[in-house]
């Protein structure tokens, strides 16, 4: 399978000063764009928090022996697979339970902090998500 | 005398109370919706020539694509409506359970055409299906009228209506499909998308071959990364206004009116729920809170539940999130008037085939259907006809 660098399947990826924080706190007091149909931020982006990234996404596959995880992600029907490496340490979670990458099955839905290091997305932290959150 | 100049008076007081009245323009068919800002007018007039353009490869379109313009398959009978075109989806659906949409592979939409780059790179018509899929299916290219509205129905209200397990017993199970991150889908025919906007920001690339802000990589070629030189218009092809404007005219497109319901069409619309259409056909949907006026708190007459029931082995083809190949979205009956086949592939070309093709939770509403006379069948497919 092709490993697609997360920079492929960025969206609106944003790098967050403190500086912004307040300015951002103002934006949100003022009215949203006419056309803009209430669209919410979605969860599925890749975001930059600091130097890790945020991505919310459903496993496709685990591969505990080589300490991978194929995630499946995009937009509308352009659907994209990145691939995050999962390196010992990492901390796999359910409601603050602890997981080992096996317990991640196909379909369930993980919110994951990694950094990028070369060509891999080298994941921090892998915690379990309920389906829900929208408008 | 007296007499004539009295009758004078009427046409200029019939005229009057019009003016008065404020008779609004009745609705037609591509027009925007009524209420909008001169502003939102101005974007949605910018969106229909980003819908009409047509895209070459020296613009950004391909290397795969379906069509070269949003308008080639969303045109009749003005832009916004149906196609004729039909387009191929691919599903894995693997034992475990977990339906593959074999994105690294291409899918779930395969593409069917190339630019000349590409043809002359790997000699190929179009995406090739992958080998690994169980599972194909043919979609047609549906009208986009509407959607604005069915986009700003809170969650909350689609999901009021969800009854996975049917714990009423009235045979009618509709859940909710999810997109990958777990957010309610809607649109698409098997409601995997959560919202029109990425519906449109994904249709750009995976119908079109054009990047943008929110999807700034190409379509793979069945897996495999573009050969070198066939995608020379560096990423993302179109910018953020242009989507922008995309976005506006499909939000703000009016869904069509429907037709004036003659004595036997009234007949029909009672049949239509005594029969159990309307318990998936939601007549009207309810719109939450908006930005747009036009859009906010408004009733949809949309003939929808968005949610996706089952509807039997015959129609069945791919899985789609949590969608199985059984499930589809309700669809949206709102401009019924205007289509000439029915159903997510077009295979019907009446309404009463398609409703005979109905399975799944919709085979007790079939059956009462079937057990109409011939006048009272008539008069639910006139119902459908004037929608």
């Amino acid at each position: 399978m092709r490993r697609i660098p997360i920079t492929e399947v960025v969206m609106r990826s944003r790098k967050v000063s403190p500086l912004l924080v307040p300015i951002l706190g103002l934006l949100l007091l003022l009215p949203s764009r006419a056309f803009s149909g209430g669209t919410p931020g979605r969860a599925s982006d890749v975001s930059s928090e600091g130097a890790a990234e945020t991505l919310v996404a459903t496993v496709c596959s685990c591969d505990p022996e080589a300490k991978t995880m194929n995630l499946l992600t995009g937009c509308g029907h352009a659907l994209r697979m990145v691939k995050i490496s999962v390196p010992s340490g990492t901390k796999l979670a359910r409601k603050g339970q602890t997981l080992r990458l096996s317990d991640l099955k196909p379909g369930i839905i993980v919110r994951v902090q990694f950094r990028k290091s070369e060509e891999l997305n080298l994941a921090q932290t892998v915690e379990v998500q309920e389906p829900g959150g929208g408008r | 005398m007296r007499r004539v100049a009295s009758l004078g008076v009427f046409p200029l007081l019939g005229a009057a109370l019009v003016a008065g009245l404020g008779c609004a323009r009745p609705i037609k068919t591509g027009d925007p919706l009524p209420g909008l800002t001169k502003q939102q007018r101005e974007l949605f007039e910018q969106g229909r020539k980003v819908m009409e353009k047509q895209f070459t490869p020296e613009t950004g379109l391909g290397p795969l694509f379906n069509a070269p313009g949003c308008s080639e398959c969303h045109e009749d009978p003005v832009t916004g409506g149906r196609g004729d075109e039909s387009e191929v989806h691919v599903a894995l659906l693997r034992p475990d359970g977990f339906c593959d949409p074999l994105a690294e592979r291409g899918g779930p939409v395969i593409q069917q055409h190339v630019t000349p780059a590409l043809h002359a790179a790997l000699g190929i018509e179009s995406e090739p299906v992958p080998p690994e899929a169980t599972t194909r299916a043919s979609r047609t290219s549906p009208d986009i009228f509407g959607l604005g509205l069915l986009d700003t129905v809170p969650d909350s209200k689609i999901l009021a209506r969800a009854d996975p397990e049917d714990r009423n017993h009235d045979g009618i199970s509709g859940r909710p499909n999810r997109f990958t991150d777990g957010r309610l889908g809607r649109f698409g025919r098997k409601a995997l998308v959560p919202t029109l906007r990425e519906f449109i920001e994904g249709a750009f690339v995976a119908e079109q071959g054009i990047t943008n802000p929110a999807v700034p990589t190409e379509e793979s070629v069945g897996g495999s990364p573009l050969p070198p030189g066939v995608d020379p218009v560096p990423d993302p092809e179109i910018d953020q206004k242009t989507v922008d404007a995309a976005d506006a005219f499909v939000r703000f497109l009016a869904p069509p009116a429907p037709l004036e319901l003659t004595h036997l069409a009234k007949r029909g619309r009672v049949l239509f729920s005594r029969v159990g259409c309307a318990a998936c056909h939601v007549p009207i949907l309810k719109t939450g809170k908006s930005p747009v006026k036009a859009l906010c708190h408004k009733k949809v007459a949309a003939y929808t539940d968005l949610l996706l029931h089952d509807m039997g082995p015959d129609l069945a083809d791919i899985c789609l999130g949590l969608a199985a190949p059984s499930e589809f979205r309700t669809e949206p009956l709102m401009g019924l008037h205007l289509m000439p086949r029915f159903l997510h592939d077009g295979r019907a070309d009446t309404l009463e085939k398609a409703i005979l093709l109905h399975g799944g939770e919709a085979t007790a509403s079939r059956a009462r259907f079937q057990a109409l006379d011939d006048i009272h069948k008539k008069a639910l497919i006139k119902f459908l006809e004037s929608l």
